[in-house]
């Protein structure tokens, strides 16, 4: 009741905010296309006469673009990740961090030109997670337009190698070195409008190569064949017995293997995601694979190898936990039904950490991972508005009632 | 010895002027400083347009538009007006632009008194007419890569420097294959085959000009109304032969935009531009005095592709058809308050 009667007045203002922010739509959509077009990659540049540093050009264009926009403080720290820093007015040490993955699912390595309409912005990497960045960098703007002032620090995050091997590195390694406490986390995903993720379940991904050894030419046509060992391989992880609570799934997700169509697979992989609600389950069918791996190694005398590129433990917060209730309530009022889910991904750690967090998606998209990646603009007023309805929220205690 | 004298005669003695490049060439990042582009401009009380001549240019107008209305209107008020002179687009460029909240005119409907031509001369020269700034920035609707310093890059000679009254940009120019691949050089042919040798030949002056044929430039309208504007291809070449030989070299300057992302074009449609360029340049030096041409000029530029097995003509009549100063129209003078 209380968190209601505190959101009350700032959803009474989203009409006025949508105004607000509709107004800035050329602000918004060219931050989008200033940090959107360029490759999320790090070169390396001379530092000095002796030293060279990695900088990771869309890090560079974040940081370059918080510090035109005037930004308190922009540094970046250990990791690569950007960071801008709103001052707060208070003595407060606490702070909301808005933060966004930097690198694209659709890898470019080269400049890249998205494309507009009146209604769409369109090309590589917009949608996941371009459109994120440009929101991020478009929220100092919006706040100040809005004559909002706050207690409290808003650091704006730009999260660097957070993607696949990197293993959401960027965030791991700001919250393991930010000295000052969170109060909490809102992640910016791209897709779709509605999205509300407040717990992150336990996931393990593998990657599993197999290796026929190979002596000579002859043994092109009739020796053992990867893929079939491969084939073994899912046959038997499809014999686990997975429990319907906690909720468990083995996702098989990529699979690779053989050069050409009339030889025999020398070597093949297969990509694989274990979730479930309970750590020890994901621990204890990812060792149930490495004894499939095993056997068949020596059952078929071939080399299986099995890699854990990353995971992250379950965590989660409860549905009535101020955070979440203010979140739902804020898409309620917008008119947006929440679609709730589980997200493995920055949100795990935020939460890992003791960190209350959620991740909201902006608006809706199409192609999501591909070169024609699109998002509309429209929906994207309401995306905005409920990133800092939440903000204020916040700022007038809603999370004191923790 | 030898190779001493020469050294000796290559430098330069103090009392030496500064060679023309040396003096009026400009980078882009040399007037990043926004704000202080706006004070000059408000110390100055001047106005600035910003034209966008368009033909079917839906892929790339709104992110020109946006941009632009973004950076150097709301986030820095250097220009004031923003308007896109349309040829009469069949897809959705002129609906788009309009959502974007600039003003739109179809050139048809301007001066509608006068005979209607197609080309981006005549957009140029109608502009003239319907913005309202003291300087008018004119740029290509068709760049992928825009980024602001298109127009501020242009803008920043003529506000820092007073003798300077018309800026044109070079680039490298890279060339779009299709969305995903650039090819990373190229471009600019019809300026190394064409345009540079014939400035060569006859004002060679101009030769200093590093992209002639550039299709972003910026001038003060009291030199802008007075040229006459060729409709077609040969409106770039026309207006530097015109201020060159009007006002000289010192009023002109250059600056590098770094690079621009263009659309390919083919063998064949350079050769109708080179053929366009030509016809204008040896029209105007004629015009000028710089030479007189005893025969008479075609206006049909004749190509041939084999198709089929067999050549076939290509004729395209290229009219060279112009539009006076616009000072000299009635309508032009009386809305602009000039007498």
């Amino acid at each position: 009741m209380r968190t209601r009667r505190k959101l009350e007045p700032i959803l009474a203002e989203l009409p006025g905010l949508l105004d607000t922010i509709r107004n800035q739509r050329e602000r918004i959509i060219t931050n989008t296309i200033l940090i959107g077009q360029i490759p999320p990659i790090s070169i390396n540049t001379k530092e000095d006469e002796v030293g060279s540093i990695n900088t990771n050009l869309r890090a560079k264009a974040l940081l370059e673009r918080m510090s035109e926009l005037g930004v308190d403080e922009c540094s970046t720290d250990q990791a690569g990740n950007p960071i801008g820093v709103i001052k707060g007015t208070g003595r407060s040490q606490q702070a909301i961090v808005i933060a966004a993955h930097m690198d694209t699912v659709y890898h470019f390595d080269q400049e890249i030109h998205l494309s507009i309409d009146d209604n769409t912005i369109s090309g590589p990497g917009i949608i996941d997670n371009s459109i994120s960045l440009g929101v991020l960098l478009s929220i100092p703007e919006i706040l100040q337009e809005t004559g909002a002032t706050f207690s409290r620090d808003i650091i704006l995050l730009g999260l660097n190698e957070s993607l696949g091997d990197y293993n959401l590195r960027g965030i791991r390694e700001f919250l393991a070195n930010w000295k000052h406490p969170i109060e909490a986390g809102i992640i910016l995903e791209g897709g779709e409008l509605g999205r509300l993720n407040y717990c992150s379940r336990s996931r393990t991904r593998l990657e599993i190569t197999c290796q026929i050894p190979n002596k000579t030419g002859w043994e092109n046509k009739y020796g053992n064949n990867a893929i079939l060992i491969l084939n073994e391989i899912i046959n038997q992880i499809l014999e686990i017995q997975l429990p319907q609570r906690p909720f468990t799934q083995i996702i098989l997700g990529k699979i690779r293997g053989g050069i050409k169509h009339g030889d025999r697979a020398l070597s093949g992989s297969l990509g694989l995601q274990i979730e479930s609600g309970d750590d020890k389950m994901v621990q204890s069918i990812s060792r149930r694979i490495e004894t499939i791996g095993d056997s068949i190694a020596h059952e078929y005398l071939v080399d299986v190898k099995i890699h854990e590129i990353s995971g992250v433990h379950a965590a989660k917060l409860e549905y009535h936990h101020p955070l979440v209730k203010t979140a739902v309530q804020t898409l309620e009022a917008l008119g947006i039904p929440p679609r709730v889910h589980s997200s493995e991904s920055e949100l795990s750690i935020f939460l890992n950490q003791g960190v209350p967090a959620i991740t909201l998606g902006l608006s809706h998209g199409e192609d999501y991972h591909t070169v024609d990646a699109k998002v509309e603009i429209e929906p994207l007023y309401k995306g905005v508005a409920q990133v800092l309805s939440i903000i204020h929220a916040i700022e007038k205690g809603v999370l004191d009632e923790q | 010895m030898s190779s001493k004298t020469t050294k000796k005669s290559h430098a330069r003695k103090t009392n030496e002027p500064q060679p023309w490049i040396e003096k009026n060439t400009y980078h882009h990042s040399q007037f990043s400083d926004l704000r202080h582009l706006v004070e000059l401009k408000r110390k100055k009380k001047l106005s600035i347009s910003l034209c966008l001549p368009t033909l079917n240019e839906e892929n790339t107008i709104a992110k020109e538009i946006i941009i632009m209305k973004s950076e150097l209107m709301l986030r820095y008020p250097l220009i004031d007006e923003i308007a896109v002179i349309d040829s009469g687009s069949t897809d959705r460029t002129r609906e788009i632009a309009e959502s974007y909240g600039v003003d739109v005119y179809l050139a048809d409907d301007i001066l509608p008194n006068y005979e209607k031509y197609k080309g981006k001369g005549e957009n140029l020269w109608k502009a003239l007419h319907v913005l309202k700034g003291d300087i008018i920035v004119y740029i290509d609707a068709d760049i992928k890569n825009i980024h602001h310093r298109f127009v501020y890059g242009l803008i920043g000679p003529l506000l820092e420097r007073d003798d300077i009254r018309y800026v044109k940009a070079f680039y490298d120019r890279p060339i779009s294959l299709d969305s995903r691949k650039v090819k990373p050089s190229g471009g600019g042919r019809v300026t190394e085959l064409v345009i540079r040798p014939l400035f060569s030949l006859f004002t060679p002056q101009l030769s200093q000009i590093i992209q002639p044929l550039s299709g972003e430039y910026a001038g003060f309208r009291d030199i802008l109304e007075q040229v006459s504007f060729p409709i077609g291809y040969g409106i770039e070449t026309s207006m530097l032969l015109d201020i060159y030989e009007r006002w000289g070299m010192d009023v002109m300057a250059q600056v590098d935009l770094d690079k621009r992302v263009h659309r390919n074009q083919d063998t064949l449609a350079l050769g109708r531009m080179a053929f366009g360029v030509m016809q204008t340049f040896l029209r105007r030096i004629e015009k000028l005095g710089l030479i007189h041409i005893d025969t008479e000029m075609f206006n049909h530029m004749l190509q041939h592709s084999l198709q089929d097995g067999t050549y076939q003509q290509i004729d395209k009549e290229m009219v060279p058809n112009e539009r006076p100063p616009i000072i000299e129209i009635p309508e032009y003078r009386e809305a602009h308050h000039k007498p």
